[in-house]
């Protein structure tokens, strides 16, 4: 069992909440109002490494590796249940994060407990009678669902319930959101500061990664530098390959603070542009701003679409531009809905957060798009992420 | 390509074509395709042997490494891939990780099977076309393979039982099972080309704690650390950090795994850095402990003691060591320091992973073997004191192990 205390007394000093009290405190109390409404004595949360962001909305512990669960009750207890002990030693494994007192620690079978224990752990607090909606049903490994499901004949899917508070970002989130743009924007200017001919497309991803860290936060994906005719195929992990002249570079970066995402895209020329390089960013520009022209609440996502489409229509880029996706709803994950794509009948509403990345995608040629995190307001919409959309010579 | 006649993408997607020559000038593969089919055979080996006619390979955002290990095929997106290969014949390759409608946007030319089947992404497709799914490929995958009357396994953890429900739906006459951990004794044991690509992940973690060693001194905080270490590994090519870094000083050290702050380092504070990064799909795992300053004496035996506890236990590894006898090698030498409460025996194997076998743990009764690959990490994690934690990864060889990393081990 752990030697070192982890109790709230012991967490305390390494503790730093991402939000405040009260923001935990109106979230338990949204959730426990959806719970009434759906009949639920108690909410069951999964999370993992891959998909921590429900745990840490709950408790501001991203779980890191291993498994954990967070039990909300309707009368008012939450316990949260981990088998995310790194050599037995919950305060070695992020645990300090956590605000909520009652913790409950699996040892997982590397230290001599069984695979499924941080699920029973998680059965052992709530009544065997008791209707229990369980969150996470796409991420929960089979072995957990199978011992809580076992313990727990009334458990029912119940993703629907946490997804319905999540959606709406209160202004606290909305304040994080507005930190990650600005940490992304920093590693978009540090990217260009460094953008070059002769420079390795890793030597831009190492700039855009330490300016990230180096303002306290973590990369939200994968950072993208691709030059050369494979920036004709979008995405690409940057490669120990010197930038050419007259090169076109695709950049692709988001930063993580405290969970919270941004996403920005530009595309450039390295050394002396050809014009038919210009030509592409120009037409990327001006996708960006026919549809940003269309951006506010109560429009459909396929309003924007067809402005997009008005802009290529009958010229030479049509088919190089991307119907199928010009962007996606952000927030704790890179990917949420609403997916921004030709024909999604949705609604944008105020709120709702999206990165808006209309692109033309020439192979052998480059990319063009410019591409922002985007809050929807009452009134339209405001840029999370600022960095100048004309990256070239005029 | 159409699943069960249905439209394979609607207007608008899938214009960039993927067939195998389409993907050829494109594909950035760290080995010749030979070890990939030597892979397929080694497990068609194993599907013998357990009887298995067919293995479904899932991955998704929660595993997504035994697709990368047999096909290449890095997810950037994190949709659902799987992988149908029949114990002889042709494997085929299905993935709806796929932006914007165009696979080859999204490191499909990376993927060296020649039978590609994408779908689109779940909720990003409307209207009254219902394109093909993954599973509708893996459907057609297995029938075309003549595998529908076989066993079937199906290899994975997370949505395992959704692949497993739904393949013995369609199959009423195939004996469909979970074979979960197939492929994971097989991963344990990495070729010579492996090795090469593993060095050089090994390289990247180098310059990462080296640049984040280096840059240690008052005043500094944990994330401009963080970020020297990072600026470092993806100067020297990482693809992406193999896991969230450690990097703590002062109090915090004494508990190890502590995401980096904005706390100012102080003169006499120990410093811990945990880092890794990946490679051509391979990962790689370091830790670094120093005195910012010159260590107090005790600050020196404590890392000394931990060093030498690496020494011995790595001097008596070698093929057929058990290694919960390894364990209590390194339990005597920190009782002996003085240091056995602070000790924790630790390791694991790294490839396609950071956590793969071997599981270094008191007790495990499991014993090296010749090409195994591992982290080795026995720490003394002190409260209120600091980390001492020299982290490498060793590869067993022939009559012992040898160290794959280079990066210096002291900073005093």
């Amino acid at each position: 069992m752990p030697r070192i205390p982890f109790d709230l007394e012991a967490r305390r000093p390494y503790l730093v909440p991402a939000f405040s009290d009260a923001e935990y405190d109106r979230r338990l109390a949204a959730v426990r109002g959806e719970m009434s409404r759906e009949g639920l004595d108690a909410l069951c949360v999964f999370g993992s490494a891959s998909s921590p962001s429900a745990v840490a909305y709950l408790t501001n512990f991203a779980p890191a590796f291993g498994s954990a669960f967070v039990v909300v009750r309707q009368d008012g207890g939450v316990t949260v249940t981990t088998d995310a002990v790194l050599h037995g030693e919950p305060m070695h494994s992020m645990i300090w994060m956590c605000r909520v007192p009652d913790v409950r620690v699996a040892l997982g079978p590397v230290y001599g407990g069984a695979a499924d224990d941080v699920a029973r752990l998680a059965a052992d607090c709530l009544d065997p009678g008791a209707r229990v909606g369980l969150v996470g049903m796409t991420s929960v490994p089979l072995h957990l669902h199978a011992a809580l499901a076992a313990r727990l004949p009334a458990l029912c899917p119940a993703d629907h319930v946490l997804a319905s508070v999540r959606a709406v970002k209160s202004d606290e989130e909305i304040a994080k959101l507005r930190g990650a743009g600005w940490v992304a924007d920093e590693a978009m200017a540090a990217a260009f500061r460094t953008l070059d001919v002769g420079v390795e497309e890793t030597a831009v991803a190492a700039a855009i990664v330490h300016r990230i860290h180096a303002l306290g936060a973590r990369e939200a994906f994968a950072t993208c530098v691709v030059g050369g005719v494979q920036a004709g195929l979008k995405h690409g992990v940057p490669r120990r390959r010197a930038l050419e002249d007259g090169e076109m570079v695709f950049l692709d970066l988001g930063a993580s603070r405290d969970g919270y995402l941004s996403d920005t895209s530009r595309c450039a020329v390295v050394g002396r542009p050809r014009p038919e390089a210009l030509d592409l960013l120009r037409v990327g520009r001006d996708l960006y701003e026919a549809g940003l022209a269309e951006i506010r609440p109560g429009a459909m996502i396929d309003d924007v679409s067809r402005a997009l489409l008005r802009v290529v229509a009958g010229t030479r880029y049509e088919p190089y531009y991307c119907p199928g996706g010009f962007g996606h709803g952000i927030g704790t994950a890179v990917l949420e809905p609403p997916g921004l794509f030709a024909g999604n009948m949705t609604v944008l509403r105020p709120r709702m957060a999206v990165a808006y990345e209309p692109m033309v995608v020439v192979e052998g040629l480059g990319t063009a798009v410019v591409e922002d995190t985007l809050l929807i307001t009452d009134v339209g919409y405001e840029r999370l992420t600022h960095y100048p959309v004309v990256t070239w010579p005029t | 390509m159409s699943a069960k006649n249905r439209p394979a993408m609607p207007y608008g997607w899938g214009r960039v074509p993927y067939t195998p020559e389409d993907r050829a000038p494109w594909m950035n593969l760290p080995f010749p395709v030979d070890e990939y089919r030597d892979r397929l055979r080694r497990l068609g080996r194993l599907m013998r042997q357990d009887g298995v006619d067919c293995v479904v390979v899932i991955g998704n955002r929660a595993d997504a490494t035994n697709i990368r290990y047999l096909t290449n095929f890095e997810d950037f997106y994190g949709g659902d891939t799987m992988l149908v290969v029949p114990a002889d014949g042709a494997p085929g390759f299905t993935t709806n990780a796929v932006m914007h409608g165009e696979p080859m946007h999204s490191g499909i030319q990376d993927c060296w099977i020649e039978d590609v089947r994408c779908a689109a992404a779940p909720r990003t497709v409307t209207g009254s076309a219902s394109p093909a799914t993954v599973y509708d490929h893996v459907e057609d995958f297995v029938r075309e393979r003549g595998c529908e009357r076989g066993a079937i396994g199906v290899v994975g953890d997370v949505g395992a039982d959704r692949v497993v429900a739904f393949l013995q739906e369609t199959f009423p006459a195939a004996r469909v099972t979970a074979a979960a951990t197939m492929l994971r004794q097989m991963r344990a044991i990495k070729s010579p080309r492996e090795i090469d690509v593993m060095r050089k992940a090994c390289r990247l973690a180098d310059e990462a704690a080296r640049a984040a060693m280096d840059a240690v001194r008052p005043g500094v905080t944990e994330f401009d650390l963080a970020a020297e270490a990072y600026r470092a590994m993806f100067q020297a090519g990482a693809e992406h950090p193999g896991f969230a870094i450690s990097l703590c000083a002062g109090a915090r050290a004494g508990f190890k795994h502590m995401a980096p702050t904005a706390y100012r380092v102080q003169a006499g504070d120990m410093v811990y850095i945990d880092v890794g990064g990946r490679y051509m799909g391979y990962y790689s795992d370091t830790s670094r402990a120093r005195v910012c300053g010159d260590p107090t004496p005790e600050q020196r035996r404590f890392l000394e003691a931990q060093i030498g506890i690496v020494e011995e236990v790595m001097g008596a590894a070698r093929p057929g060591a058990v290694i919960g006898q390894l364990a209590t090698i390194a339990e005597r030498l920190a009782h002996d320091a003085g240091y056995g409460d602070y000790l924790y025996f630790r390791g694991h194997g790294v490839g396609c992973a950071v956590q793969d076998l071997p599981a270094f743990a008191p007790g495990n009764p499991a014993a090296l073997e010749a090409n195994m690959v591992f982290a080795f990490e026995p720490m003394l994690v002190r409260r209120g004191f600091g980390t001492a934690c020299w982290e490498d990864v060793w590869r067993v060889t022939a009559g012992g192990v040898e160290r794959l990393n280079e990066c210096p081990v002291r900073w005093w």
